[in-house]
């Protein structure tokens, strides 16, 4: 088959339940509900046992960056005064909170009654205490301390009991707040969270067989946002379900995600949402295969895998430091080595986010390290997460063609 | 020796800017070990009890060419800067490194250091970024003991509490003289210029603190009985600046503008000395609790949210800092030494400053007072700098700000 981007019909049958996730946020006040304005990690069972409605606001940026409507917010937020090297995510958030939604991707978003995020970065946490700011709403922050390579499983213990802590503690608020907390309901939708999760996990895992029947940019424009908008409810198993029967049908048929896989890089880095119309094109065109096996797309899983209904606040403890992100940078290393491994690849494409400082602190250090250690070449682009004027897409044709000749070489 | 004020700030800007030769006379006298802590709000007094030489890194000056080799050049400057020195071997003369976790450079750079550095002792705080709930005081203590022990394994030696009492002591003796000679500036601006303030107060965070309380006491003793002629100067705040010293050549710059600097937020400045800590049975309670009366900064949350009430409302967790935002803070220092304009410095890619920024200069600007954000790379290259300052200094006097 010649190369090029093959679509899962999945994902085409799956096109309304972004309109369904957006219905539930904005009827959410008509129906007596609360809103909270949460980042995608943060433990959704624990606001859905007090009837909580969450509106995913880290997905709004890429939403608004995909339907090219990113760049207006961002300059509205850069008037007011906010530091143009700040995380894009927020500046586009606060713009068009300033901005009243005006032209955004979704209409005017209902006000929140608070926002809550945890710490995957130190910037999350400054991000939504503003929005909370702004808003004159409270901001209620899940903090979850960075381990450094050398934490013992004692001491990770201590941050554990820290997490669970804190966690009760937004149990009260919850329950001050909504009059309501059902332990029976943060049970059942942790076990619809899990089951979810775990047909993620599947999905992204299938990415190891040659070729792969999927990309990264399959996740992260359609499966992954799924998981977000829908975990602990009913409606992602059904989602995720008919994407993992899509792709089990073409692993037996040997079915290639991109036509003709030729190499399988992985695409490292947190996305440039507004490039995600031509990169795929460009990578399928050449047969090159980006599986789904980046940082970004396992930290979903670190996140929700150790969610046990039986001890509810403990395991969600526990989830929350789960994460590859928040860990040093030799626990970082090894985790991408093992995935080079784990789907046999020919190479890494570094996509920098100039404000994204959670993964681009010591992306280059790690990087370098794998390259050094197991002979993976890797390719860097320069951009930004939704701050389209740091990308140049031209020079990115230009480094990933190169890159893509430089694996020819080496494969001869 | 030390006969006058000049001969006491030529030895504090040799411990300035010839760092390895205030460490090696320390040591060639005290024969112990020296620790970098990266960025500042190490508990230095658990280093200093346990016979070990606190010094916090100021980030260096020069081209970061070595670091450019592995980090982005968007890295804030006192990550970069350091890294640098730390790839050039210009930070061999320190035994150990401490890094205190407060910001996504401090988290990962950290980490990536012994990747690079093995053989130096490295330790990492384990700081919570919330300071306002009771789980955070408990697990803040848990983390200050284990990192005594840490420390103790190091240096080879237990550390008692009435040692680590001595330690906390000593460095409050210099948080009461540091704060007796903000008074006097203060006060009498007139009697300092800003380049030499600046050479008393960064020294500080540096050097051996015996030696440097004594050459303080001195100086001021010296200093109180001075008279200055009255200058008719814009006064001015500088706040911010985290995790290094003042970019080079803005104090001459203030000198020669019109303008004096009358109080400061600067990490090597009015931030360092802020808290004392209580001398008491569990000193490391007290090191604890110095943590939540802090002055409030844009690293550690504050508030302890309550349904229905704007986070500026909520309960804070510091009895001293009751309004718990850092723009309140800034808010308060500007008007407790009447100043007309705040100079607001961050490190050109940080981000955990900057986005108070609006909120600062709005509650400011409800005071009558002036401000303006100016971002610096400690790159030699400040003349874009000066000259947003001299409009601004400009304005000021002229009645605009």
């Amino acid at each position: 088959m010649k190369p090029g981007v093959q679509r899962l019909e999945a994902h085409s049958q799956n096109a309304g339940a972004f309109d369904a996730y957006l219905n539930r946020v904005r009827n959410a006040k008509d129906e007596g509900k609360h809103v909270a304005w949460v980042m995608a990690a943060t433990p959704s069972p624990l606001l859905l046992a007090a009837n909580v409605v969450m509106f995913i606001a880290d997905n709004y940026p890429p939403t608004a960056a995909q339907r090219g409507v990113a760049g207006p917010f961002i300059e509205r937020a850069e008037q007011a005064g906010y530091y143009p090297e700040l995380c894009s995510y927020a500046r586009l958030d606060w713009g068009s909170i300033l901005s009243d939604d005006a032209g955004g991707p979704m209409g005017k978003r209902p006000k929140p009654d608070f926002t809550y995020t945890s710490m995957l970065c130190s910037m999350l946490r400054q991000w939504f205490a503003e929005v909370a700011r702004l808003f004159g709403v409270p901001a209620l922050i899940l903090d979850t301390p960075f381990q450094p390579d050398e934490t013992t499983a004692e001491e990770r213990r201590a941050m554990i009991e820290y997490v669970h802590e804190q966690l009760k503690e937004h149990v009260a608020f919850l329950r001050q707040l909504t009059g309501t907390f059902d332990y029976n309901r943060l049970s059942e939708t942790m076990a619809l969270g899990k089951q979810a999760v775990d047909l993620y996990a599947d999905i992204i895992r299938l990415g190891r067989h040659k070729p792969s029947p999927l990309t990264v940019f399959d996740v992260l424009l359609s499966t992954l946002p799924l998981l977000l908008w829908y975990t602990g409810y009913p409606e992602a198993i059904t989602y995720l379900a008919k994407v993992k029967a899509e792709l089990e049908g073409r692993v037996a048929n040997k079915q290639s995600a991109v036509g003709e896989e030729r190499f399988r890089v992985l695409f490292e880095g947190i996305p440039p949402w507004y490039a995600l119309g031509t990169l795929p094109r460009l990578l399928a065109s050449h047969g090159v295969c980006s599986v789904p096996a980046s940082s970004y797309a396992y930290t979903w899983c670190d996140y929700w895998t150790s969610w046990d209904a039986s001890r509810p606040l403990e395991s969600i403890a526990e989830g929350q430091l789960g994460s590859r992100m928040i860990h040093g940078t030799k626990y970082r290393i090894e985790k991408l080595k093992q995935l080079v491994q784990e789907y046999d690849l020919d190479g890494l494409v570094m996509h920098v986010s100039r404000t994204c400082k959670l993964y681009n602190q010591d992306q280059l250090v790690v990087a370098r390290a794998v390259r050094d250690e197991l002979g993976v070449p890797f390719v860097v682009i320069e951009g930004d997460m939704v701050d389209q004027r740091f990308y140049d897409g031209e020079k990115a044709t230009a480094n990933l063609e190169s890159f893509v000749e430089s694996l020819e070489k080496r494969s001869h | 020796m030390y006969a006058n004020t000049a001969e006491i700030v030529a030895r504090f800007d040799r411990a300035r800017l010839e760092l390895p030769a205030t460490v090696a006379e320390w040591k060639a006298r005290h024969g112990g070990k020296a620790v970098g802590c990266f960025p500042m709000y190490a508990p230095e007094e658990i280093l200093h009890a346990a016979g070990l030489l606190p010094v916090n890194l100021p980030g260096g000056d020069r081209e970061t060419s070595f670091a450019a080799e592995h980090l982005w050049p968007f890295t804030c400057h006192p990550a970069r800067g350091n890294f640098d020195l730390m790839l050039r071997g210009e930070l061999d003369f320190l035994d150990g490194f401490v890094f205190a976790q407060v910001c996504e450079e401090s988290k990962k750079i950290g980490t990536a250091w012994p990747v690079y550095h093995p053989n130096a002792w490295h330790e990492h705080l384990r700081y919570p970024e919330r300071l306002d709930t009771s789980p955070s005081r408990d697990y803040l203590r848990q983390e200050l003991r284990r990192f005594r022990r840490a420390v103790e394994s190091f240096a080879g030696k237990d550390i008692a509490d009435h040692a680590l009492n001595g330690s906390i002591a000593l460095f409050n003796r210099t948080r009461e003289l540091l704060a007796a000679l903000y008074q006097l500036r203060r006060t009498t601006p007139d009697l300092f210029t800003c380049g030499e303030f600046e050479s008393v107060v960064g020294a500080a965070p540096i050097m051996p603190k015996e030696e440097y309380n004594d050459l303080l006491v001195r100086y001021l003793a010296i200093k109180r009985g001075q008279v200055a002629p009255p200058l008719d100067r814009t006064r001015l705040v500088v706040a911010g600046n985290p995790c290094e010293d003042l970019e080079p050549g803005l104090s001459a710059f203030f000198d020669e503008s019109g303008a004096v600097v009358v109080d400061d937020d600067a990490w090597f400045g009015g931030r360092y000395f802020a808290t004392p800590v209580a001398v008491c049975d569990d000193p490391i309670g007290a090191l604890t609790e110095a943590q939540f009366q802090t002055p409030p900064c844009p690293l550690r949350l504050r508030f302890r949210p309550v349904p229905g009430r704007p986070n500026e409302v909520a309960p804070v967790a510091s009895d001293h800092y009751p309004e718990g935002s850092w723009a309140h803070h800034v808010l308060r220092i500007a008007q407790g030494s009447s100043a007309r304009g705040v100079v607001l410095l961050i490190p050109k890619f940080c981000e955990l400053y900057p986005n108070h920024y609006p909120h600062v200069r709005d509650l400011l600007a409800d005071a009558g007072i002036a401000s303006i954000m100016l971002d610096t790379d400690h790159d030699g290259a400040i003349g874009q700098v000066r000259t947003r300052l001299q409009a601004f200094i400009e304005m000021i006097a002229e009645g605009q700000g």
